[in-house]
C-alpha cells in the first residue's frame, strides 16, 4: 500500500496534466488541502476517503481511487493477443515448417491442429534461443525436406500433396530404437514430431479446446529465489 | 547474539538434518550452515497452466545441460549448472545434479525407502570383489527401525534377505488385475515383487519431518546462504577448529568456530570440501592420509523406461474396472543362491501401471499417432531398471584447478564410467523385463538397454568411505575420520558400496548412529 501511494504522490509531483485536473476536481469537491486529498507515506491521518461524510458527498462516478488495497489489473499475454514476429528461420524454412507441423499434428475432432496451436512460431522461437546443434538440426533438417521436395516432386515441401510428403517422412514409421535413425533428415524428424507435439499439447488453444481434467496443464511453479 | 557451539553441521539434508535432529534433542547445541536460502512455500510457489510459462513447459534451452529432472515450473529450485560448474572427460559426461536450499534433495527425492542387507554390506564374502562395509546390517537395523516410522514409510513385509522387513505402515492394498498378472509370471520365473516403499505425507523432508524438532530444542541455529569454503586445522592439536564461508548473497566472508565439525552437504561436495582444506599435515586434502579421499565413486545405474508395454485389454479406454494402476517394485533377484557368468551383483525394477507409452516409441504420425496415443491412454505397463555399480579406485574426483565457482571456490573434475558388469546387467534386465511382460500377456512397444549417464540417478555415492583400515578409508565405522577425531562426514560419501537399493534410507540410518555415538563421545569428553 505504501508503494501505491507514494507513487501517487510522486506522480502527483511530475504534475502530470490529468492527474492534476482530477486532483483540482477532487480538492473542490473535498473542500479540503491538496495534501490530505492524497497522504504522504507515513502519515497517521485516515484517509479522508474513508469518512462517511466525504463517501456522501461524492457522485458514485467520481470515487476516490482505494487506497486500502492494491488493485489487482487484468493482463493479456502477449502470446496470447498478438501474432509474434518469427524471424529465426528463413521464409523457405518456415513454410516447410507449417507444413510440417500441420502434418505430424493435424486438428482432429476438436482439438486444434500445430499450426492453430501457433506451434511454428514458438518453434522458431525455441529454436532461436536453442543450443547451435539443435538449430543446426532444424535448420538442415528443413533444408532438406525442401531439396528433396523439389528434386523428387519438383516443388518445395510446403506445396506438395500430403501422399508425396508421405514419402518423405517415412523415417517416421521405423520401428524405434534408442539410437535413433542414422541419417540426419531421420533425427530430425524424430525430433520434430516430438517437439511439435509437446508444444501443440502445451498450447492455450489444446487447453480451450479440453474438457475434463485432463490436458489442463497446471503446474506448482516456482519464483526465481533472491 | 554470538555463541559457541558443540557441533557446526554443514548441510541441512538427510544426513545434516538428521544429525541436528538426533545431537539437539540430546542437549548438544548445534550450528547449521547450508550453501542455499530457505523456500517459502507460500509465497514462492504459485498454480500455473503450462502454455503460460515462456517456453510452453520446454524449459530455457540450455540452462540445465545436465539436470533431466528439472521442469520449466521447478527450474529455480535446482542449482545452477554455471554459477556451479564442474568438469569431465567430455568422452565420459557425468551428469551431476543439486539442490543448494534448506532441506537440500529431501525437498524433491523419490522417496523410494528400501534397507540393504548384507549382501550389500557384506559384498566381497559373496562374491570376493572390493571391500566389506565395516558395519554389518546388524548394526543398523536399529536405526532403520527408528528412521521408518519417523518418515512414515508404507510398504508390505515379504521376509525377503536381500530386502530387509522394516516398521512400515503396512500396504495392504488391492493390486489391479494387470499387476496381478505382472506379479503371477513373474512369480512364474521366480522373481519376488513387493509393494512400494516410500515415505508418504505432503512433504517427507528435512524440513518438516526433522529441522522443526530439532530448532524446538532451542539447541539448533540454521544459517542459509552459507557457503562454506575451508574446514580449517588447529596444527597444535590435529583437531578441526571451524569452517571458513562466505555468503552467498553478499560474498561477505566469515568464520564459525566449534568443538566438532559434520560435514554432511552430499556426496561430492563434502568430498569437495575436504579436498579443498588443503594444510601443511593434509596437502591432499583434510583427514586424507590415506589417499582414498575422492576415490570409489560410484552410484546405481538407471535403465529408464527399459520395457514399454501395453495391456491389450485395456485399449480403447477400457483401462478402468480396476484393470490398471498401481504398481510395485522387484528386488534383486541375481547372484543370491545361484551365479550368473556374465556379472556380479544384480539390479532391481520399479514397475507401474496405467501410463500412456510415450509418442516417440510409436513409429506413426499425423492423425494415425493421435489415433493411437488416444487408444492407449492409460493402457500402459512399464518398467524402470536400477542396477548395483561397481566402486573402483579409478572412478574418482578431483579438485579441477582451472575451475572456480561463483564464489572462488576450486570446482570438481569428476571421471566415472560404466564398464561391463554394468552393461552386461542392463542388457539382462531388458531380456528379463520383456520376458514377464509377455508372460503376462502384454504387448511390447519399446525395449532398450541403455543406461543413464554416471550421475543422473541422483544416487552418487562414496569418495570418503569408511573402513576398518586407515590405510584404504577415510572414515572409521562411526563416520568419523581415522585422521582427524573431531571430524565427522555423515552422507552418501561414507558408502563403502551400494546395491540397487535408493540410498536415503541408509544415509539416514548411518547418520543416526554416528550422531548419537558422537553425542556420547561428547558426554564422556573423549572428543
Amino acid at each position: 500500500m505504501a508503494n501505491f501511494i507514494s507513487a501517487a504522490h510522486n506522480s502527483a509531483k511530475r504534475g502530470t496534466l490529468a492527474f492534476m485536473k482530477r486532483r483540482t476536481a477532487l480538492r473542490s469537491i473535498l473542500s479540503l488541502p491538496a495534501i490530505t486529498a492524497l497522504p504522504a507515506v507515513g502519515q497517521n491521518a485516515a484517509p479522508p476517503e474513508k469518512t462517511p461524510q466525504a463517501q456522501q458527498k461524492l457522485p458514485p462516478e467520481m470515487k476516490p481511487p482505494a487506497v486500502e488495497e492494491i488493485p489487482k489489473l487484468a493482463m493479456t499475454n502477449a502470446e496470447a493477443a498478438l501474432a509474434p514476429a518469427p524471424g529465426f528461420f528463413s521464409s523457405e524454412q518456415f513454410a516447410a515448417l507449417q507444413r510440417l507441423c500441420d502434418l505430424l499434428v493435424p486438428a482432429v475432432q476438436t482439438k486444434p491442429s500445430a499450426a492453430a496451436a501457433g506451434v511454428p512460431e514458438f518453434l522458431d522461437f525455441l529454436i532461436a534461443r536453442s543450443p547451435q546443434p539443435r538449430q543446426k538440426l532444424y535448420r538442415s533438417g528443413l533444408d532438406e525436406l525442401n531439396a528433396d521436395s523439389t528434386r523428387r516432386m519438383g516443388k518445395p515441401f510446403s506445396e506438395i500433396t500430403d501422399a508425396q510428403a508421405a514419402e518423405l517422412l517415412r523415417p517416421l514409421n521405423a520401428p524405434w530404437s534408442f539410437e535413433g535413425p542414422s541419417n540426419e533428415l531421420g533425427q530430425f524428424l524424430v525430433s520434430a514430431k516430438s517437439d511439435v507435439l509437446r508444444a501443440t499439447v502445451n498450447s492455450r488453444e489444446w487447453a480451450a479446446a479440453s474438457t475434463g481434467r485432463r490436458g489442463s496443464g497446471m503446474g506448482a511453479y516456482w519464483y526465481a529465489l533472491d | 547474539m554470538k555463541q559457541d557451539y558443540d557441533v557446526l553441521i554443514i548441510g541441512s539434508g538427510a544426513s545434516g538434518g538428521m544429525a541436528a535432529h538426533t545431537l539437539t534433542r540430546l542437549g548438544v547445541r548445534c550450528l547449521m550452515l547450508d550453501a542455499g536460502p530457505a523456500l517459502d512455500f507460500d509465497r514462492q510457489r504459485v498454480l500455473r497452466p503450462v502454455y503460460d510459462l515462456p517456453y510452453r513447459g520446454f524449459g530455457e534451452p540450455g540452462r540445465f545441460p545436465h539436470v533431466t529432472q528439472a521442469s520449466e515450473f521447478d527450474a529455480n529450485l535446482w542449482a545452477d549448472e554455471k554459477q556451479n560448474p564442474y568438469s569431465y572427460d567430455p568422452k565420459d559426461p557425468y551428469y551431476w545434479v543439486r539442490i543448494r536450499l534448506i532441506g537440500g534433495k529431501t525437498l524433491r527425492w523419490g522417496r523410494a525407502s528400501w534397507r540393504m542387507s548384507d549382501y550389500e554390506f557384506k559384498n566381497k564374502d559373496h562374491d570376493g570383489f572390493g571391500d566389506n562395509w565395516p558395519i554389518s546390517y546388524q548394526d543398523l537395523a536399529p536405526y532403520y527401525d527408528r528412521v521408518e516410522p519417523m518418515f512414515r514409510v508404507s510398504g508390505r513385509k515379504e521376509g525377503l534377505p536381500q530386502l530387509p522387513d522394516g516398521v512400515f505402515i503396512e500396504d495392504n492394498s488391492r493390486d489391479s488385475i494387470s499387476v496381478q498378472r505382472f506379479i503371477e509370471a513373474a512369480k512364474k520365473m521366480g522373481v519376488a515383487t513387493t509393494k512400494p516403499r516410500v515415505a508418504t505425507g505432503t512433504l517427507a523432508s528435512s524440513v518438516n519431518l526433522l529441522l522443526p524438532d530439532a530448532l524446538a530444542t532451542g539447541n539448533l541455529r540454521i544459517v542459509p546462504n552459507a557457503i562454506a569454503r575451508e574446514v580449517t586445522l588447529d596444527r597444535n592439536t590435529g583437531n578441526v577448529n571451524g569452517v571458513s564461508f562466505i555468503d552467498r548473497v553478499s560474498k561477505r566472508d566469515y568464520f564459525a568456530s566449534a568443538r566438532v565439525v559434520i560435514v554432511g552437504a552430499s556426496t561430492l561436495e563434502s568430498t569437495r570440501l575436504l579436498l579443498n582444506s588443503k594444510s601443511r599435515h593434509y596437502p591432499d586434502g583434510l583427514a586424507n592420509s590415506s589417499g582414498a579421499l575422492g576415490h570409489y565413486l560410484f552410484d546405481q545405474f538407471y535403465v529408464k523406461g527399459v520395457v514399454h508395454a501395453v495391456v491389450p485389454e485395456a485399449r480403447g479406454g477400457k483401462g478402468g474396472r480396476g484393470l490398471m494402476g498401481g504398481g510395485g517394485y522387484i528386488p534383486r533377484f541375481r547372484n543370491l543362491n545361484t551365479r550368473e557368468h556374465k556379472f556380479i551383483r544384480g539390479y532391481a525394477y520399479d514397475f507401474g501401471s496405467g501410463g500412456t507409452p510415450p509418442a516417440a516409441y510409436i513409429p506413426k504420425y499425423g492423425a494415425d499417432l493421435l489415433n493411437e496415443l488416444a487408444d492407449i491412454q492409460g493402457a500402459g505397463f512399464d518398467l524402470t531398471t536400477m542396477g548395483t555399480v561397481l566402486p573402483r579406485f579409478e572412478h574418482h574426483v578431483r579438485v579441477d584447478p582451472s575451475l572456480k565457482d561463483a564464489w572462488g571456490i576450486p570446482a570438481l573434475n569428476i571421471s566415472q564410467r560404466y564398464t561391463d558388469n554394468e552393461f552386461e546387467m542392463a542388457k539382462d534386465s531388458m531380456n528379463v523385463a520383456e520376458e514377464i511382460c509377455r508372460n503376462a500377456g502384454f504387448e511390447i512397444v519399446a525395449k532398450h538397454h541403455q543406461m543413464v549417464p554416471p550421475g543422473e540417478s541422483i544416487h552418487e555415492l562414496g569418495t570418503c568411505r569408511m573402513g576398518s583400515d586407515p590405510k584404504t578409508s577415510v572414515l572409521n565405522k562411526f563416520n568419523q575420520a581415522h585422521d582427524v577425531r573431531n571430524l565427522f562426514v555423515m552422507d552418501g560419501s561414507s558408502f563403502v558400496s551400494g546395491g540397487p537399493q535408493n540410498p536415503t534410507l541408509t544415509i539416514l540410518a548411518l547418520a543416526m548412529r554416528s550422531s548419537e555415538y558422537l553425542a556420547d563421545e561428547l558426554k564422556k569428553n573423549s572428543i
